[in-house]
């Protein structure tokens, strides 16, 4: 298991985009790690990697899930941390958004790992405890 | 003419009756679900819907001994038909619907952030037209320019977190129960300015759009540096984190109204219930000669009250298409021109 060490926010940005260059429509890719430690800057600099244009990427927190068009591929964006258990995210239909044209980002998946793809790309952030600007960036394999 | 609306969008249940003759409501029940959520730290979507389902049909019952009138009275139902969570919306759209079909009264589906633009009517005069709206709560902050009923702009916008979100965040961060927005609000209080100095994200900008998410981590990092049993030094934070908020979003609500050149600017949303906003934005305003709108504490927070109002205007307006052709809808946009995938349609949100 190697974890890379990405030094500041911008590190993080391009660690994004070097995962968008790889993702194809159907895949699954989940973003793990505490309040803060860069989920939602990894997610926006995936988003935009993958070729999407919209002037605001709003945060779906309070939404749920936000969906955008790029290109051919289609993205769904998903913070599942209001969510408390499988069944109430399967309400929202997330089994739709796992396959083409979707590609889903889903932040907080530990409130539903059973539901995720077999094949998901599980990514930990971290903080680091020497220096509060940087963050560790892991890719789980069970 | 009487109008029964039913907001059901998020974890408010809320059923009001409004007078369009005598201009007053007649009935204004509200629910909050704060304390069915706060074990976990937020609300729950399938709780939400649930819990509207449970008590929606007391409350229009109350709201119906409230006013002492029963159906035949009324002449229309209002409904909030998005944005929001699409379990809890459907609750109230389908309630209505069929409240709707059953009495055969009129149904007016009303867009939830429209009702939070109108809400000061419920009080007074609306501000004159066009006004600027700064809309601000847990899922949006945006800044729109309302040059009448059903004719919005949109200005800007959070291009990530709403200012509500920061609020809640940060109060998360600071170790604070939730609801965070109002539990920092208090803290807040207790705090002296100087010790922590937050970003003013995008105030440099040209334009008039937010973000937040920097100012969270900002916040995580200045948190990381206190002491667990360092109240004081929580409560500075608590202080430093309002006052960020609140410098932006006065700061581009004036700015809108420099770029209109109008001198109207009501507020609204969740938010619009925090007093540091209200004070701050009413102080800087007048230094401006822009006059300051500000609806009730309770016409701010999510409530059927607004929903009615915002009916009646439509009404009065003549924007009301009975049509059947609407659906609750979770991203429902008050604009056009909204880049949504088309395979969207197809899944059940």
């Amino acid at each position: 298991m190697s974890r890379l060490y990405l030094a500041d926010e911008a590190a993080t940005r391009a660690a994004a985009r070097h995962w968008a260059e790889r993702l194809q429509p159907g895949d699954c890719l989940t973003l793990a790690g505490d309040l803060g430690a860069g989920k939602s800057v990894f997610a926006r600099a995936l988003m935009r990697g993958l070729g999407v244009r919209d002037h605001a990427l709003p945060s779906p927190s309070y939404s749920l899930i936000e969906v955008y068009q790029a290109g051919e591929v289609c993205v769904a964006h998903m913070d599942w941390y209001r969510l408390s258990d499988e069944e109430e995210v399967l309400m929202l239909g997330v089994m739709d958004y796992f396959s083409p044209p979707w590609i889903s980002i889903i932040e907080w998946p530990e409130r539903a790992e059973a539901l995720l793809p077999r094949q998901a790309i599980r990514l930990l952030l971290q903080h680091d405890h020497q220096h509060p600007q940087a963050r560790w960036l892991e890719e789980i394999t069970s | 003419m009487r109008i029964l609306a039913i907001e059901s969008s998020c974890d408010e249940t809320g059923v009001a009756i409004y007078d369009t003759q005598q201009r007053c409501l007649l009935a204004n029940e509200l629910a909050s679900q704060i304390d069915a959520h706060a074990c976990f730290g937020g609300v729950v979507p399938e709780l939400a819907s649930r819990e509207h389902c449970r008590i929606l049909p007391r409350m229009v019952d109350a709201a119906m001994q409230q006013a002492a009138i029963d159906w035949q009275a009324l002449d229309a139902v209002a409904v909030t038909s998005g944005p929001g969570l699409m379990g809890a919306l459907l609750v109230g759209t389908s309630y209505a619907r069929a409240a709707a079909t059953v009495h055969g009264l009129p149904l007016l589906p009303v867009h939830h952030l429209e009702g939070h633009i109108l809400a000061f009517g419920l009080q007074e005069d609306l501000p004159p037209m066009p006004m600027i709206a700064l809309l601000v709560s847990g899922g949006h902050t945006l800044l729109v320019r309302v040059d009448g009923i059903g004719r919005y702009r949109l200005l800007g916008q959070t291009l990530d977190d709403a200012a509500g979100e920061c609020f809640d965040k940060s109060a998360r961060l600071l170790g604070l129960p939730y609801p965070g927005g109002p539990h920092l609000s208090a803290l807040a209080r207790e705090g002296r300015s100087g010790r922590f100095s937050l970003p003013r994200p995008m105030l440099r900008k040209d334009n008039l759009d937010f973000s937040f998410s920097g100012l969270k981590t900002a916040v995580l990092h200045a948190a990381n540096t206190l002491d667990q049993d360092d109240t004081q030094g929580h409560a500075d934070l608590a202080r430093e984190v309002e006052n960020a908020i609140c410098d932006v979003l006065v700061n581009k609500t004036l700015r809108a109204c420099q770029q209109e050149k109008i001198a109207h600017v009501v507020l609204a949303g969740g938010v619009a219930a925090n007093h540091q906003l209200r004070q701050h934005l009413q102080q800087q305003a007048s230094q401006q000669d822009i006059t300051c709108y500000l609806p009730a504490l309770s016409y701010c927070t999510d409530n059927a009250a607004m929903i009615a109002y915002a009916a009646a205007c439509r009404l009065q307006a003549g924007l009301d298409r009975q049509s059947r052709d609407w659906d609750a809808n979770p991203r429902q946009s008050l604009f056009q021109n909204q880049n949504i995938p088309e395979a969207y349609g197809k899944t059940p949100l």
